[in-house]
C-alpha cells in the first residue's frame, strides 16, 4: 500500500521541513480563526493526506489522498466564508477536479484491472503502450494544472491568498511540491522520452515563469502578490526539468542529471522561502487586518523580527548570492550553457530564448519584491492600522524563525542536500563531479564554479572590515526631516506600489491591458470640450480573459445548441443518434488501427454532409 | 599572490580617478574649466569628516545599506580576471556571481531609496528597478556568449584564453558581444542616455534620486561603491573585450591595462557629450540593443559553429 522508496522519502523530508514551522506559526495564528474545530481539522487531514500522496504505491490509495488532498484544501480556503473566498473556492474546486479527470484516465489507461495495482507494474504498461504522448499530457495536464502551470495557473492567484496564512504558506510551499512530485514519478515511469516533450515542459515553464512574475509585478494584494511568485518558481523548476529531458533525450545523463538536481534543489528552495514569505505577509495581514500593500508602510519599525524574516525570503527569491535562491537559479542557468555541446542546430538556438525568459524573470523578480519589501516596511505608515500594529506573537515568531532556518540551512548545507537529491532521482551519480572538494561547486562543463560559503564570509568580512572602519571615524549622528526639496514629506507624498511598478506596468502595457474610461465632462447638460479619463489599474489576467471566458462563452453556445435540440422533433432525435453512430464507427477506427490525415479528412467532410443536411437542414 | 593584491589595490585605488576623468574630460570638452581628476579622493576625504543625518522616518535600513551595497562590489573586485599573464585568480567563482553580487548591491540601494519616505527616493527606486530589470538578461546572454567564445565561465580563465589564443574565426560575434556588454556599461553605471550623473532635476535622476537623502560618510561610501562598480565594469571590458597586452612582461601590462581604463572612460565621456539623456521610456529601446547584440552574438556563435 505505502512504500518508502526513496523519493518518497525525498518529499516525505521536503513536507515535513516545509510542516513543523507551519505547526508553531498555526498555533499563534489560531485565535485569528472563528471556527476552530473545522479549521483543525481539516488542517490536519490535509497535511495527512499531503503525506499520504507522497508515501502511496497504489493507485486508489494515491488517487483517495490526492482527492482528500484537494478536499480540505477546498475547506480550508472556506475558512472564512466571505463573498470573495466562497467565489475562489468554486474556482479551485472546479480546476482541480478538471486536473483529477486527466489524472483518472492516466491511471485508468495504466491499471489494467486492478485499481490496487501497484506503481512498479504501471513501468512495462507505459512502455508498450501505443501513444505514449497520450500518456505524458494527461500527466502534464492532470499534476501541472495543480502544480499551477500557465495557462492552467488562474485559480491560484485567487485560490492561495484566500485561505488562512498558514495554509496559504502550506498551499503555496507544500501542495505545489506535491503535484511536482507526483509529476516527476510518473515521468520516470517511460524508458524514453521524446524530444518533444522536454521542449513543450521548457516552453511551459519559460512562459509560466514570465507570466507569473508580470502578473505578480501589476499585484497590489500581498498574498497574491505572493501566490503569482509561485507560478513563476513553478515555472523556473520546470525550466529545469525540460532541459533535464532534453538532455537525457540527446543521450548526455550527466548533464541531465545535473538539471534535474538543480531542479528538484528549487523546489526545495521555493517550498522554504515561499512558506516564509507568507507566514511573514500573514503576520502583516494578522496585524494590520488588510491584504492591500498600499496600507502598509514602515512596518519595520512595529515588526523588526517580521521585516527581517521576509528580507531573508525576498533575498532569497530574488535569486540574490549567496542565498539558496541564488543557487539553484545558478545551477539552472549552468546546465543551460551547458546546451552548446548539443549538435541539432535548431534546438540549440531555441536554448537562448529560455535564457533570456529566465534572466528577465530574475530581474523582474528582483523589481518585485523590492516593492513588495519596500512598500510594506519602509517609509511612513500609511494608514492607522499599519501605525497601530504590533509584533505578532511569540509562536508565530518561532515558525517564522523556524522556516528562517530552513532557508539558511538549505544554503549552508547545499553539498549534502544536492547529495541526497542525487542519490533519490534515478539518475546517474554526478555528486563527486560536483563537489571535488565540499566548500565549492562545479558545473558539469564551461570551468563553472560557486561557493556561498566562502561569498558569505566575503561579504561579512568585508563589511566587518567597513564597519570597524567607520566607527574608527567616531561619526557624529543627528536625526532630521527627510530633505523632499522644500516640500514636507507625508503619506500622500511618498511613493505607493502603483506607482513603483509604474514603468514596468506601462512597458508591459501590451500584457496588462489597462482599461481607461474617458468620460465628456458636461457643463448643464452641454458636452464641453474638457474630458476626464480614468485609468483602471486593477489588471484582469489576459489568460482568463482570452482562453477561460472564451471557454465559458463556447461552452454557453453549446449547451443553447443542445438546448434548442432538445425541442426538435422525433425525426431530427433518429438523425442525431445515426451521425453518433457514424461519429463511434470512425473513431473507433482512428484509434485501433493506423491514423491516415487523409481517411479522417473524409471521414469529417462525411460527417459534416451529414451534420448541415440532415441536423440543421436546409435554410428557408 | 603579491601579485595579485597589487593588482587588487590598483584597480580600488584607480577607480575614483576614472569617474573624475570622465567629469574632467567632459568639462574641458565643454570649454568649461575642468576639475582636476583627483576630485573624487577630495570629495572622499571631505565627506568621511561630515555628520551624518538621518531621516526621522528612516529606519535600519538606511543604517546598514550603505554597508551592504558596498561590501558586494569590493568583494566583485576581487573575483575579477588577472590584468596580466601569471597573476593570481580567484577559479572558485564564476561570472554569474557576480552580476548576483552587483545585483545584491542595487537591490540594497533600491531599498535605500525607499527607506526615507522621500517621493524623490521612491522615483529613483522605481527606475532603477525598470532598468535593471531589463538590463539582467542582456547581461546574462552577453555573458553566455563571451564564456563559449572563450571555453569558460570563470572570469579568470575566460580572459587568459581570450588573451592567448583569441579566437579569430568568432570576431564577428565577439564584436557584437563587445558592443552589447558597452551598452551595458554605461546603462549599470548610470552614464548619459540612462542617467545623468550629474543633475538634480527630477526628470532626469535615477541613481542620485535613490541617495539624496544620504548623507556624510555613509554617502562617501555609496560614491566609493559607485566609482568602484564603474572600475569593475571598465576592468571586465578591458580584460574580456580589448584582450591585448597581458602577455606583456608586467610592467608594460599594468601600462596598458591603465591606458585600456583612460580609453574606456574617454570613450563614455565622448558619448555623453554627444548624446542626450534618453527619456525613461526611451531607455528599453537602448537596452533592447544590447539584448538582440548579445542574442546574434550567440547566433552566430552557434551558426559558424567552434
Amino acid at each position: 500500500m505505502f512504500s518508502f522508496n526513496p523519493l518518497s522519502v525525498l518529499f516525505l523530508f521536503l513536507i515535513l521541513l516545509g510542516v513543523i514551522p507551519n505547526l508553531f506559526y498555526m498555533s499563534g495564528y489560531l485565535n485569528h480563526i472563528k471556527r476552530k474545530t473545522h479549521f483543525l481539522i481539516n488542517y490536519f487531514t490535509f497535511i495527512i493526506s499531503m503525506i499520504g500522496v507522497v508515501l502511496s504505491n497504489e493507485v486508489l490509495v494515491f488517487l483517495f489522498f490526492w482527492e482528500l488532498m484537494s478536499l480540505t484544501s477546498w475547506q480550508l480556503i472556506l475558512t472564512e466564508a466571505k463573498e470573495e473566498n466562497v467565489k475562489a473556492a468554486r474556482f479551485y474546486f472546479f480546476m482541480t477536479h478538471f486536473g483529477f479527470v486527466f489524472i483518472l484516465l492516466f491511471f485508468l489507461l495504466l491499471s489494467g484491472d486492478s485499481l490496487f495495482s501497484d506503481f512498479e507494474s504501471f513501468k512495462q504498461t507505459a512502455n508498450n503502450f501505443k501513444y505514449p504522448s497520450l500518456l505524458f499530457f494527461l500527466i502534464t495536464i492532470g499534476f501541472l494544472s495543480k502544480a499551477g502551470v500557465v495557462p492552467l495557473h488562474v485559480w491560484l492567484p485567487y485560490a492561495h491568498p484566500a485561505a488562512p496564512s498558514p495554509v496559504s504558506a502550506l498551499m503555496s510551499g507544500v501542495m505545489l511540491k506535491v503535484a511536482i512530485y507526483a509529476f516527476l514519478k510518473f515521468l520516470f515511469i517511460f524508458n524514453h522520452w521524446p524530444i518533444e516533450w522536454g521542449v513543450i515542459i521548457l516552453v511551459l515553464g519559460a512562459l509560466s515563469a514570465l507570466v507569473g512574475v508580470l502578473y505578480a509585478l501589476s499585484e497590489h494584494d500581498i498574498k497574491a502578490l505572493l501566490a503569482n511568485h509561485s507560478v513563476e518558481n513553478i515555472g523556473i523548476i520546470l525550466i529545469a526539468f525540460g532541459v533535464a529531458m532534453i538532455f537525457m533525450t540527446l543521450n548526455m545523463p550527466t548533464l541531465s542529471a545535473f538539471a534535474f538536481i538543480a531542479g528538484v534543489y528549487h523546489t526545495f528552495n521555493h517550498m522554504s522561502f515561499k512558506a516564509l514569505l507568507f507566514m511573514s505577509a500573514g503576520s502583516v495581514l494578522y496585524e494590520t487586518h488588510t491584504k492591500n500593500i498600499e496600507k502598509y508602510g514602515g512596518l519595520i519599525k512595529n515588526m523588526p523580527i517580521t521585516a527581517f524574516m521576509f528580507l531573508i525570503a525576498a533575498i532569497s527569491i530574488s535569486a540574490l548570492p549567496p542565498t539558496n535562491g541564488f543557487l539553484s537559479e545558478w545551477m539552472i542557468f549552468q546546465s543551460m550553457l551547458s546546451s552548446s555541446g548539443i549538435d541539432n542546430l535548431a534546438l540549440k538556438l531555441s536554448f537562448p530564448f529560455a535564457i533570456f525568459a529566465l534572466a528577465l524573470t530574475g530581474g523582474l523578480a528582483i523589481a518585485c519584491f523590492v516593492k513588495a519589501f519596500g512598500i510594506t516596511f519602509l517609509g511612513l505608515h500609511r494608514s492607522t492600522n499599519a501605525k497601530h500594529a504590533k509584533e505578532v506573537n511569540r509562536l508565530m515568531q518561532i515558525g517564522q524563525i523556524l522556516m528562517s532556518v530552513v532557508v539558511i540551512s538549505l544554503m549552508l548545507f547545499f553539498p549534502f542536500i544536492i547529495k541526497l537529491i542525487n542519490s533519490s532521482l534515478p539518475i546517474e551519480n554526478i555528486y563527486s563531479k560536483l563537489f571535488p572538494t565540499i566548500w565549492t561547486m562545479h558545473s558539469i562543463s564551461n570551468n563553472g564554479a560557486v561557493s556561498p560559503i566562502y561569498l558569505l564570509g566575503a561579504l561579512i568580512i568585508v563589511s566587518a572590515l567597513i564597519l570597524i572602519y567607520y566607527k574608527s571615524l567616531k561619526i557624529k549622528e543627528r536625526i532630521y526631516h527627510t530633505w523632499a526639496c522644500g516640500y514636507n514629506t507625508n503619506v500622500k507624498s511618498q511613493y505607493s506600489a502603483t506607482g513603483f511598478a509604474g514603468p514596468i506596468r506601462r512597458f508591459f502595457a501590451w500584457l496588462y491591458k489597462p482599461e481607461i474610461h474617458t468620460q465628456t465632462q458636461t457643463l448643464a447638460g452641454h458636452k464641453t470640450k474638457f474630458s476626464t479619463s480614468m485609468y483602471e489599474v486593477h489588471v484582469k489576467p489576459l489568460f482568463e480573459k482570452s482562453l477561460y471566458d472564451g471557454v465559458k462563452k463556447l461552452i454557453n453556445l453549446i449547451t443553447l445548441f443542445v438546448y434548442r435540440l432538445s425541442h426538435f422533433e422525433k425525426e431530427r432525435y433518429i438523425v442525431l443518434i445515426f451521425n453518433l453512430i457514424i461519429l463511434v464507427l470512425f473513431s473507433f477506427r482512428v484509434f485501433y488501427h493506423e491514423i491516415s490525415w487523409g481517411n479522417i479528412l473524409l471521414e469529417m467532410v462525411v460527417m459534416a454532409i451529414f451534420i448541415k443536411i440532415l441536423i440543421i437542414g436546409d435554410k428557408k | 599572490m603579491i601579485n595579485y593584491i597589487l593588482s587588487i589595490l590598483l584597480i580600488f585605488l584607480i577607480s575614483p580617478f576614472l569617474t573624475g576623468l570622465i567629469k574632467s574630460f567632459k568639462m574641458y570638452m565643454l570649454f568649461k574649466k575642468p576639475l582636476s581628476p583627483f576630485q573624487p579622493y577630495i570629495d572622499f576625504m571631505k565627506l568621511i569628516k561630515k555628520e551624518v543625518i538621518y531621516s526621522k522616518e528612516a529606519s535600519i535600513i538606511s543604517r546598514i545599506s550603505p554597508f551592504l551595497i558596498l561590501a558586494p562590489i569590493i568583494v566583485v573586485v576581487f573575483l575579477l580576471p588577472p590584468i596580466y599573464k601569471g597573476s593570481y585568480y580567484i577559479s572558485f567563482m564564476d561570472a554569474f556571481t557576480i552580476t548576483g553580487l552587483l545585483s545584491l548591491s542595487t537591490f540594497f540601494l533600491m531599498l535605500l531609496g525607499l527607506d526615507s519616505a522621500s517621493s524623490f527616493g521612491g522615483i529613483g527606486s522605481s527606475r532603477e528597478a525598470f532598468i535593471s530589470a531589463l538590463v539582467e538578461p542582456a547581461m546574462i546572454l552577453t555573458i553566455f556568449a563571451v564564456s563559449l567564445m572563450a571555453k569558460s565561465i570563470g572570469l579568470g580563465s575566460a580572459a587568459i584564453n581570450l588573451a592567448t589564443h583569441f579566437p579569430t574565426h568568432h570576431a564577428a560575434s565577439f564584436i557584437l558581444a563587445g558592443i552589447a556588454f558597452f551598452i551595458l556599461l554605461i546603462a549599470e553605471n548610470g552614464r548619459i542616455p540612462v542617467d545623468n550623473p550629474e543633475t538634480h532635476l527630477e526628470l532626469t535622476m535615477v541613481h542620485e534620486a535613490m541617495i539624496l537623502d544620504t548623507t556624510g560618510a555613509n554617502l562617501a561610501l555609496i560614491e566609493t561603491a559607485g566609482a568602484l562598480k564603474f572600475g569593475v565594469f571598465a576592468t571586465l571590458f578591458a580584460t574580456l573585450f580589448l584582450p591585448f597586452g597581458a602577455n606583456l612582461c608586467w610592467c608594460l601590462a599594468v601600462t596598458v591595462f591603465i591606458l585600456k581604463l583612460i580609453l574606456i572612460s574617454l570613450v563614455v565621456g565622448w558619448i555623453e557629450i554627444n548624446t542626450a539623456k534618453l527619456r525613461l521610456f526611451k531607455v528599453p529601446n537602448l537596452l533592447g540593443i544590447a539584448m538582440i547584440f548579445g542574442f546574434l552574438s550567440l547566433v552566430t556563435f552557434y551558426i559558424v559553429g567552434v
